[in-house]
């Protein structure tokens, strides 16, 4: 029996070390430490774990993809509000139904967990690397959302939450509603509602002006235009790489936080343009 | 042992220590999930139980729920702390108090016995009984029994046990259920008809591919061995005939134990049954009473009987 391991059940010893390397490899990483707390305030050893400088990275050898320690320890760990991404690995001959292995994997991918599965011969691939745990949104209601700008926000949501890009989430989020106050303007400034001289279609304009020239001409309710311009704002701020983990956890917060604000825009912004008597247009 | 004086204390998880006499190796995931969510939703309902030695404790009993623990990155875990024991105390201990609560795995139960075994020895001077085993340990003689059937394995057979039993058990083929059953059955054959299984070793690989291929399809089957090498005596089949028989089985790995048995004695061993239980029938027919007899429907299938048995003693066949 492999003595590094002490919880371990020792049938999946085999798949801990494998993924172990899997993951120093693919993360450029140094050996990890072995069932070891994050820290006393998280109810959780991870079978690894690596203090990078950003993020704990933290991996959980299981017999499926969705553990029970991580279905039980999930609300625990998220509420740390450390910047935790966590990784799965599991051996794919586990004995799960196709059903049960399914809802495991979807599970994973809804709570914003990694996995990787190891097959008989020992090899396997990170599949998904997940997510930072602060950054965790539950799965979005496209029924909330005019039909044009579903597909929009399902890209986005991908990105954040499944491809683990949150960023790159929040930028799509952010171009599809600077092109929405965009094309507001156009119809706007044809129909002569909207008089503001340095707008001057197609030539690029500052987002910040024009939504404050839309706003001094009340084109559709103030409030919204405010949070237009706010969001846009703050996405800036979210841009660049933390040096360090409370700088990390400060940053998602803050990348959630807009993501969240970005997708509630969007949910209320295409009826008060039609209110206007514009239409929605991307 | 003494009588245990015992103190009760919250423990950091960091300063406890599994116990190496431990019988049980193997914690599987699913038990530790199974606790890790009784814990997480009812607290611990039962300390852990330790003893103190040098700087550290070790578990007598707890060793799922400290592992839980730590899991859990709980700080500290309820204990109860005993005096040291001395190593067969504390074997002793490990057995009586787990054996008797959890199914222990026969095999993690071997392990340990063999070292009771020889603890007891150098303490009485001789070799201890069964009986004076299966009270230290708390263990059935049955168990006993199945324990010394592994502990007679070879190391490569142990060592087959216990790969399957890191396996989900309806995932084991070679379980500690098929060498019981095989062992069993070769411990009668070699009683019987010591020279059939000379090579003990190569007719377990025989027997254990024919299982593994399907040839030989239920554990039980290995029972029909013992009946085979029983049947000189139990139904009076030829000697040199049992000794072709473990030939057949033991060497020609397309034949299933089953169709050797049906070959051979089945038919002698059905005689044998339906023989014993008619003269059970007799003798219980004759403890009837005429006051049994006042239960009409005990009397309707009495005569029912005898109608049978006229025609049938009537017949051609007597």
């Amino acid at each position: 029996m492999s003595s590094k391991y002490i919880i371990l059940d020792p049938k999946l010893h085999d798949i801990g070390d494998f993924a172990m390397k899997k993951i120093m490899a693919r993360y450029n990483l140094k050996q990890p430490l072995i069932e070891k707390p994050i820290n006393h305030d998280i109810a959780w050893r991870p079978t690894f774990l690596w203090k990078r400088t950003a993020e704990y990275l933290a991996c959980e050898v299981s017999n499926r993809p969705f553990p029970t320690t991580i279905k039980e320890q999930f609300a625990d760990i998220v509420a740390s509000g450390q910047p935790i991404r966590i990784i799965v690995a599991y051996p794919k001959t586990n004995g799960l139904s196709s059903s049960e292995y399914q809802k495991d994997i979807k599970n994973a991918k809804m709570f914003g967990i990694g996995y990787i599965g190891i097959d008989d011969l020992g090899k396997g691939e990170i599949e998904y690397g997940g997510i930072s745990l602060p950054l965790h949104l539950t799965s979005i209601d496209l029924s909330e959302y005019v039909r044009s700008l579903r597909p929009y926000i399902t890209e986005a949501y991908e990105h954040y939450m499944l491809k683990g890009d949150p960023d790159v989430g929040l930028q799509k989020i952010g171009q599809v509603i600077e092109s929405i106050v965009y094309n507001l303007a156009v119809q706007a400034k044809k129909s002569g509602r909207f008089t503001y001289t340095r707008f001057r279609p197609p030539r690029h304009i500052a987002q910040s002006l024009l939504i404050d020239a839309l706003m001094q001409q009340q084109i559709i309710e103030v409030s919204i235009l405010a949070r237009c311009k706010s969001f846009s704002l703050d996405r800036n701020k979210v841009s660049h790489k933390p040096k360090s983990k409370a700088e990390a956890k400060k940053i998602q917060v803050k990348l959630k936080e807009n993501f969240i604000i970005g997708t509630r825009i969007l949910q209320e912004l295409p009826g008060l343009i039609v209110k206007k008597g514009y239409k929605m247009k991307i | 042992m003494d009588k245990i004086k015992s103190e009760l204390k919250n423990i950091s998880l960091n300063e406890i220590d599994r116990n190496p006499e431990n019988p049980r190796i193997i914690f599987r995931q699913e038990e530790l999930d199974q606790l890790l969510t009784s814990i997480k939703k009812i607290g611990l309902q039962v300390p852990i139980s330790v003893y103190r030695d040098k700087n550290k404790y070790i578990i007598i009993d707890g060793e799922r729920r400290w592992k839980t623990f730590l899991k859990l990155n709980y700080p500290t875990i309820p204990a109860i702390i005993q005096p040291k024991p001395t190593e067969l105390e504390n074997l002793i201990l490990m057995f009586n108090i787990h054996g008797l609560r959890e199914q222990w795995d026969v095999f993690t139960i071997a392990n340990k016995l063999t070292r009771i075994i020889e603890l007891k020895k150098n303490e009485l001077g001789r070799e201890p009984t069964e009986q004076e085993l299966s009270e230290e340990t708390g263990l059935t003689r049955g168990i006993l029994r199945r324990c010394k059937l592994i502990i007679a394995l070879p190391a490569r057979f142990k060592k087959i046990i216990l790969e399957e039993l890191k396996k989900p058990k309806k995932e084991q083929v070679f379980s500690e259920d098929f060498f019981l059953e095989m062992e069993g059955a070769l411990k009668t054959v070699k009683n019987n008809v010591p020279e059939s299984v000379a090579k003990i070793n190569e007719v377990r690989d025989v027997l254990m591919k024919k299982y593994e291929t399907g040839i030989v399809k239920n554990l039980t089957d290995f029972r029909k061995l013992s009946k085979i090498a029983t049947s000189w005596k139990n139904v009076e089949y030829p000697f040199e005939k049992i000794e072709a028989a473990f030939k057949k089985v033991f060497n020609d790995n397309s034949i299933s134990i089953d169709d050797v048995y049906k070959e051979t004695v089945e038919a002698l061993y059905g005689d044998k049954k339906l023989s014993n239980n008619a003269y059970n029938f007799l003798q219980r027919i004759r403890r009837i009473t005429n006051e049994d007899l006042e239960d009409p429907e005990l009397k309707e299938t009495l005569l029912e009987i005898k109608r049978k048995l006229d025609k049938l003693l009537n017949s051609d066949v007597f």
